[in-house]
C-alpha cells in the first residue's frame, strides 16, 4: 500500500508463536509515515499479536523482521522499543489502577519531548483536567480509555499503535473517541489501528488490513474496500 | 506505673521491630517477593558495621556511612543478577532463591565469625537515658532507634509517592508487563527497589547490633518479627509496617510484665488475633501511595 510516503513499521515475513500455537502466518505490512493503517478482523484472527510481534512480547520466527525507521527491532525488549519511537495502547486499558489520572500520564511523559504534553492531552480530553488527581482504578471505562489514548501520546511515539479503543463502550463514547483518533491522525501521528468496528476503523484509516486465522486476506487502500469485501474477507465466504 | 513503662517500653523496642520489618515491606510491595533472607541479611550488616567499626575505630554509627552503600549495592546486584531471571521461573523460584541465600549467609558468617555472641559498642549512648518519672526512664538509644524508624518510613513513603521513581515503582508494582510498554526498565527498576530495601536493613543490622547482640544464625528469629510487624500493620503498607512494629513490641513488653517468659509468646499470639481478626492487617494496604 504505497502512498509515495517514507515507510516507517515494516513487517517482513512475521510469524508468532504461542508455544506450539502459530497466531500469524507470514505477515508482511508497511506503515508509511503520517499514514494510519486499520488491522481488522474477527476474534482470533491475530490482530493483537500483531501489536504484539511489533512490541516484542510474543515469540516470532527467526526469519520474521520488525523494523522502525530501517532499524530491526531484533531482540530488543518492549521498553527498549518504546525508546526508539513505537507506543501501545494496550486492549483494556492497563490502566496502572493506584496510580493517579496524571501519574499515569506523567509514567509516559517523561520518556520523549514532542508535540504532545499533557496541556495538549488536556486540551484533547477537556475531562481530564478535572480527573487529575483520581485514582485511575475508579473511572469509568470511557475515562480510562481517554486516558489510555493520552498516555500513548504524551510518550510522542513514532507509531503509535492502539488496540480495540471500542471494547465494551458505549457507542456515544466510541463516537468521541474516534473524533479525537480523527484529530490524533491529522496532525500528522502515524497510526496502527486494531479494531472490530469496523465502522470506525475505515473512518480513521488510509489502508485496510484484514486477518483470518493468522493471515492477512484483505489489503487494500480503505476508500476503495467495500462492505461486501470486507464480508468476504472477514468470513472467508464469497460476498 | 509498671504498667504504663511497659507499654512505653514496648513502643520503643516498636521502633527496632518498624525498622527490621521496613525492608521486608518494601520488596513486597513493589516486588511481591518474600525476601527469607532478610533476617539474615540484617545480622550481615550488623557483623559488617562491627567488622568496619573495628577497622577503622570509629562509632557503630558512623559505620552506617560504608554498610548503607554496601547493602545497597549488593541489593542492586543481586536482584538484577540472580532475583530478577528468577522471577521468570514463577513466584515460587525467588522465594528460594531467597531460602538459598540465608543458608548461605548463616554459614559464611559462622565460618567467619564463629558462633560466638556479639554487640556493636554504642558507648554511651548504649547507657544514657532520660528518666520521664521517678519510676519511668527510657534510653536515648532505643528513642533514637524509633526515631530513625519514623524517619526511614517517612522517608520511604515520600520517595515512593513523590518521585518519578516511586511512580514507577508503584506502577511496575501494579501491572509489570504494561509498565515496559510505557517505557519502563522493569529490571531497573526491581534493582531500584531492591537497593534502597538492602539499604534500609543495613540501618536495622547497625541499629540491632548497638540496642542487643547478635549471632551468625539471629537471622531467622528477625525474619519472624519482621515478618509479623508486616502481617500485623497490613501487606504492603509502609505506615502499617510503622504500626506493626509498635503494636508488636508493646504486646511483648506487656507480655513479659505478665510472666517473664510470655514476652515473645505475647507478640506471635497478637499477631495470630490480628491476622485472624483482620487477615489484611491493620492498615489496609489502601493508603500505600
Amino acid at each position: 500500500m504505497n502512498t509515495g510516503l517514507t515507510p516507517l513499521l515494516r513487517l517482513v515475513d512475521v510469524d508468532a508463536w504461542y508455544g506450539h500455537f502459530q497466531a500469524l502466518r507470514g505477515i508482511d505490512l508497511t506503515v508509511h509515515d503520517g499514514e494510519t493503517v486499520a488491522v481488522i478482523g474477527a476474534n482470533g484472527a491475530g490482530k493483537t499479536t500483531l501489536l504484539r510481534s511489533v512490541m516484542g512480547t510474543v515469540t516470532l520466527s527467526p526469519q520474521s523482521r520488525v523494523e522502525l525507521a530501517g532499524v530491526e527491532l531484533g531482540s530488543r525488549r518492549p521498553h527498549e522499543r518504546v525508546r526508539e519511537g513505537v507506543t501501545l495502547v494496550p486492549e483494556g486499558r492497563k490502566l496502572f489502577p493506584s496510580l493517579t489520572v496524571r501519574e499515569n500520564l506523567e509514567i509516559a511523559a517523561t520518556r520523549a519531548r514532542g508535540r504532545w504534553d499533557l496541556d495538549s492531552v488536556y486540551d484533547l480530553f477537556p475531562n481530564l483536567p478535572l480527573l487529575a488527581r483520581r485514582a485511575a482504578g475508579s473511572l469509568s471505562g470511557g475515562e480510562q480509555q481517554a486516558v489510555a489514548i493520552g498516555r500513548g501520546l504524551v510518550a510522542n511515539p513514532r507509531v503509535l499503535m492502539l488496540d480495540e479503543v471500542s471494547l465494551g463502550l458505549a457507542p456515544v463514547v466510541v463516537e468521541r473517541l474516534y473524533g479525537a483518533l480523527a484529530e490524533i491522525a491529522s496532525s500528522g501521528m502515524t497510526m496502527l489501528v486494531v479494531e472490530q468496528d469496523v465502522g470506525q476503523a475505515l473512518r480513521i484509516a488510509k489502508t485496510v488490513l484484514c486477518l483470518r486465522a493468522g493471515a492477512t486476506v484483505l489489503a487494500a487502500p480503505a476508500a476503495e474496500v467495500t462492505a461486501a469485501a470486507v464480508t468476504a474477507a472477514y468470513f472467508g465466504a464469497s460476498a | 506505673m509498671t504498667w504504663v513503662n511497659a507499654v512505653v517500653q514496648g513502643l520503643l523496642l516498636g521502633g527496632v521491630y518498624a525498622l527490621y520489618a521496613c525492608g521486608l515491606s518494601l520488596v513486597f510491595g513493589v516486588l511481591r517477593i518474600v525476601n527469607l533472607a532478610h533476617g539474615d541479611l540484617t545480622v550481615l550488616a550488623a557483623f559488617l558495621a562491627l567488622v568496619v567499626g573495628q577497622a577503622l575505630g570509629v562509632h557503630p554509627l558512623l559505620t552506617l556511612l560504608v554498610v548503607v552503600p554496601a547493602l545497597a549495592a549488593a541489593g542492586y546486584a543481586l536482584q538484577h543478577a540472580v532475583l530478577f531471571p528468577a522471577l521468570r521461573g514463577g513466584e515460587l523460584a525467588p522465594l528460594l532463591v531467597t531460602f538459598g541465600l540465608s543458608v548461605v549467609l548463616q554459614n559464611l558468617l559462622l565460618e567467619a565469625f564463629s558462633a560466638d555472641t556479639r554487640s556493636l559498642p554504642a558507648g554511651t549512648l548504649g547507657t544514657a537515658g532520660l528518666a520521664l518519672t521517678d519510676l519511668l526512664s527510657v534510653g536515648w538509644l532505643a528513642v533514637l532507634t524509633l526515631g530513625v524508624a519514623v524517619a526511614v518510613l517517612v522517608g520511604l513513603q515520600l520517595l515512593i509517592s513523590r518521585t518519578a521513581i516511586g511512580r514507577a515503582m508503584r506502577a511496575t508494582s501494579d501491572d509489570p508487563e504494561t509498565a515496559q510498554l510505557m517505557g519502563l526498565d522493569d529490571r531497573k527498576v526491581y534493582a531500584v527497589a531492591t537497593a534502597i530495601a538492602f539499604a534500609t536493613i543495613a540501618v536495622a543490622g547497625v541499629f540491632s547490633g548497638m540496642r542487643g547482640t547478635f549471632t551468625p544464625t539471629l537471622g531467622p528469629q528477625l525474619l519472624i518479627f519482621a515478618f509479623e510487624a508486616v502481617i500485623i500493620g497490613g501487606l504492603g503498607s509502609l505506615w502499617g509496617t510503622l504500626v506493626g512494629g509498635l503494636v508488636l513490641g508493646v504486646a511483648q513488653t506487656v507480655g513479659a510484665q505478665i510472666q517473664p517468659s510470655y514476652g515473645v509468646l505475647a507478640g506471635h499470639l497478637v499477631f495470630l488475633a490480628v491476622l485472624a481478626a483482620r487477615p489484611g492487617g491493620i492498615l489496609r494496604r489502601a493508603e500505600r501511595r
